[in-house]
C-alpha cells in the first residue's frame, strides 16, 4: 500500500478537479469589485446616522477627475461648459436632503472599516441609511443586504445572498418584511428594477428576467433572454409596458479574453414577455430612472468610459456627462451623482449647476431620487 | 481604470480563473462555494488592479486562503463537517485499499479546520514550501508546520492508519 501522504496528494487532486467551470467570473467580479471600491474606506452605521448630521465645512474641489476616463468619441464633455455652483445645505438626519433640481438622496450606503483588513467584506458589514418616505427622517435600515433599491411607496428592494443564489426582499424603511423572492443571479449582478409607473419589480435572472407586483404574493412572470453581455443591464421603459436588454455586440469575436461590449438594446413587451424592437446602442442604461420622461433620450455607460447622453432613435452619442450615477428628473433634466458632488444638466447635457456633497458622504454609495 | 488595465483583468481571469477553482474547490469541498470564494477574491483584486496587477496572481492567492480561513471563523465552524462513517477499509488487494484509502481522505479533508486544509491544499496541491506557504496565510513558518502536522495525525486516525506519519517536510 503507497504512502498516507501519497494517497493524501491524490485526494487532493480529487477535489481540485471536482472544480466547477468559470462561467462569468470577471463579470461578476468587476461588479463586485466596483462596490468594494465605492464603499472603501470608513466605519458606516447607526452611529453615523449622527455623524453625517454635523455641520459640514463647504468642501471646495469639486472631484472632477474622480470621473471615469472618456473614451475617444466626437462628443464634447459636457464639463466644459461653466455651470453654478450651488451650495447644499449641511446634512440633517431629520429631514430629506435636498441635492439640485428638487431632487433628494434617499440612500446612503457604506462598509464597517476593519483596519487590521481594510478589503476584506461581507454582507453582513454592509450599512444602509434610508430616507423614510412617510416621516421624512433617515434611519439605518434593520437586516443584512448587499444593496438596496429604494422603490415606491416607501417600499425597498433590498438584495444579496450568494452567488448561485440571490434573495431579494421587499422591506418598508423601518425594515419590516413585506415579501422574499429568490433566484439565481444573471452575470454582472444588475440591481432589481422598478417600474416607474406602478409596484411591479423586473428581476434580472440566469435564466432571463421576472416580473412581479410586489403587492401580491402569487403574480411572478418570468421570460428568457439570450445575447446579454458581461455587464448585462435591464430597465423599464418611461411606459411602464416595456423594458429594454442590452445586447451582445454581434460583430465583436467572441473571446473570454475580450470584454463583451453593447451592440444593441432589445425592448421586451412587458405583459408578453416578447421581443418587440431591437434599437442600436453602445452603452448599457444605468437603469428605470435613466430614460428620459419622453422615452427619446437615454444615459448609458460603455464598458469603461463617462456616463453618455445618448438618443434612442438612432444611439448616437450626445454628451459625456461626469458622475457615477444619473437620473432624469420629471422636467427632462439630468441630475448626475457621484459621492462628493452633484450636476444638474439640461436635456442636451449641458451643465447648468454643480454642487458639492458634505465631506462626510465620501467613500458612500449615495442614491438620489426624486422627492 | 483604463481600457489596458480592464483588458489586463479580463485577460488574468480567463487565463487563471480555472486554476483559482482548483484551489477553492479544494477548499470548500463545494462548487457553489468554490465560485463564491474565487469570485469575492476577484472582486477585491479588480478594486486595486491598478496596484497590484503586477503580481495579481500571488495577491488573489492569498485572499482566496484567507477569506476561506476567516469565512470560516465567522461561520462558527459550521463547515466542518463529522465524519463518523469513514469507509471500512476493506480487506482487499492493496490497489483496492489505496482507492478506498483515497476517498476516505477526501471525506477526512472536509472535517479539517479551515486552516489546516488551506495548509495542506498548499503543501500537495500547489507543491508550495513551508515558508511560501506561511507568507499566504499570514503566519509563522513553524505555524504551518504544527497545522501540517496535526492535519495528518488526525486524517492518519480517521482513516485507521497506525504507523506514525512524519508531520512534514
Amino acid at each position: 500500500m503507497r504512502d498516507l501522504e501519497d494517497n493524501l496528494r491524490d485526494a487532493v487532486l480529487d477535489l481540485a478537479d471536482d472544480a466547477p467551470r468559470p462561467l462569468d467570473l470577471a463579470a461578476a467580479a468587476r461588479t463586485k469589485g466596483r462596490r468594494i471600491r465605492r464603499r472603501r474606506h470608513i466605519a458606516f452605521g447607526a452611529v453615523a446616522v449622527a455623524l453625517i448630521a454635523v455641520t459640514v465645512t463647504p468642501y471646495t474641489v469639486l472631484r472632477k477627475d474622480a470621473a471615469e476616463p472618456l473614451p475617444a468619441a466626437t462628443v464634447s464633455p459636457s464639463v466644459e461648459a461653466t455651470p453654478t455652483t450651488v451650495s447644499l445645505s449641511a446634512f440633517d438626519a431629520g429631514k430629506p436632503y435636498r441635492l439640485l433640481g428638487g431632487a433628494v438622496i434617499t440612500a446612503l450606503s457604506r462598509t464597517v472599516d476593519k483596519p487590521d483588513s481594510p478589503d476584506v467584506y461581507t454582507e453582513d458589514e454592509i450599512h444602509h441609511v434610508l430616507l423614510n418616505r412617510k416621516t421624512g427622517r433617515y434611519g439605518e435600515l434593520t437586516g443584512r443586504y448587499g444593496a438596496v433599491v429604494p422603490g415606491p411607496d416607501g417600499l425597498i428592494a433590498a438584495y444579496g445572498g450568494a452567488t448561485a443564489e440571490k434573495t431579494t426582499r421587499i422591506v418598508t424603511a423601518s425594515g419590516a418584511i413585506r415579501r422574499t423572492i429568490f433566484y439565481r443571479p444573471i452575470g454582472g449582478d444588475p440591481d432589481p428594477e422598478w417600474s416607474p409607473v406602478d409596484s411591479r419589480l423586473l428581476i434580472p435572472t440566469s435564466e432571463g428576467f421576472a416580473i412581479t407586483d410586489v403587492t401580491r404574493d402569487d403574480d411572478v412572470r418570468t421570460g428568457a433572454l439570450s445575447n446579454c453581455p458581461d455587464w448585462c443591464s435591464l430597465s423599464w421603459l418611461p411606459n411602464g409596458k416595456e423594458f429594454a436588454v442590452t445586447q451582445r455586440d454581434s460583430t465583436q469575436p467572441r473571446s473570454e479574453a475580450i470584454q463583451e461590449k453593447v451592440g444593441s438594446l432589445d425592448i421586451y413587451s412587458a405583459g408578453t414577455g416578447k421581443l418587440v424592437r431591437s434599437i442600436k446602442m453602445t452603452g448599457r442604461p444605468l437603469g428605470t430612472r435613466a430614460w428620459s420622461p419622453d422615452g427619446r433620450h437615454v444615459l448609458v455607460r460603455p464598458e469603461s468610459g463617462a456616463i453618455t447622453l445618448a438618443d434612442v432613435r438612432s444611439g448616437a452619442p450626445i454628451a459625456e456627462l461626469i458622475g457615477s450615477d444619473a437620473l432624469y428628473l420629471k422636467d427632462g433634466r439630468i441630475l448626475t451623482v457621484d459621492d462628493e458632488f452633484v450636476m444638474l444638466y439640461d436635456a442636451q447635457g449641458r451643465a447648468l449647476e454643480q454642487a458639492d456633497l458634505p465631506r462626510e458622504f465620501q467613500g458612500l454609495t449615495v442614491k438620489a431620487g426624486l422627492p | 481604470m483604463k481600457q489596458s488595465l480592464e483588458d489586463e483583468f479580463t485577460a488574468f481571469v480567463a487565463e487563471r480563473g480555472q486554476s483559482l477553482l482548483r484551489i477553492a474547490h479544494a477548499m470548500t469541498g463545494d462548487r457553489d462555494a468554490a465560485q463564491d470564494l474565487v469570485q469575492g477574491a476577484l472582486a477585491k483584486a479588480y478594486s486595486h488592479w491598478p496596484r497590484i496587477h503586477s503580481d495579481a496572481e500571488a495577491y488573489v492567492r492569498k485572499i482566496l486562503y484567507n477569506d476561506r480561513v476567516s469565512a470560516w471563523r465567522k461561520a462558527g465552524n459550521r463547515n466542518e463537517v463529522t465524519v463518523a462513517d469513514v469507509p471500512d477499509r476493506a480487506n482487499r488487494e492493496r490497489h483496492d485499499d489505496d482507492v478506498a484509502e483515497r476517498l476516505a481522505l477526501r471525506e477526512a479533508l472536509l472535517s479539517l479546520p479551515a486552516r489546516q486544509r488551506a495548509v495542506l491544499v498548499m503543501r500537495y496541491l500547489e507543491d508550495r514550501s513551508v515558508e511560501e506557504t506561511a507568507e499566504a496565510l499570514g503566519c509563522r513558518p513553524g505555524t504551518v508546520v504544527s497545522q501540517a502536522s496535526r492535519a495528518l495525525v488526525k486524517l492518519r486516525a480517521l482513516v485507521g492508519r497506525v504507523t506514525p506519519l512524519e508531520a512534514s517536510r
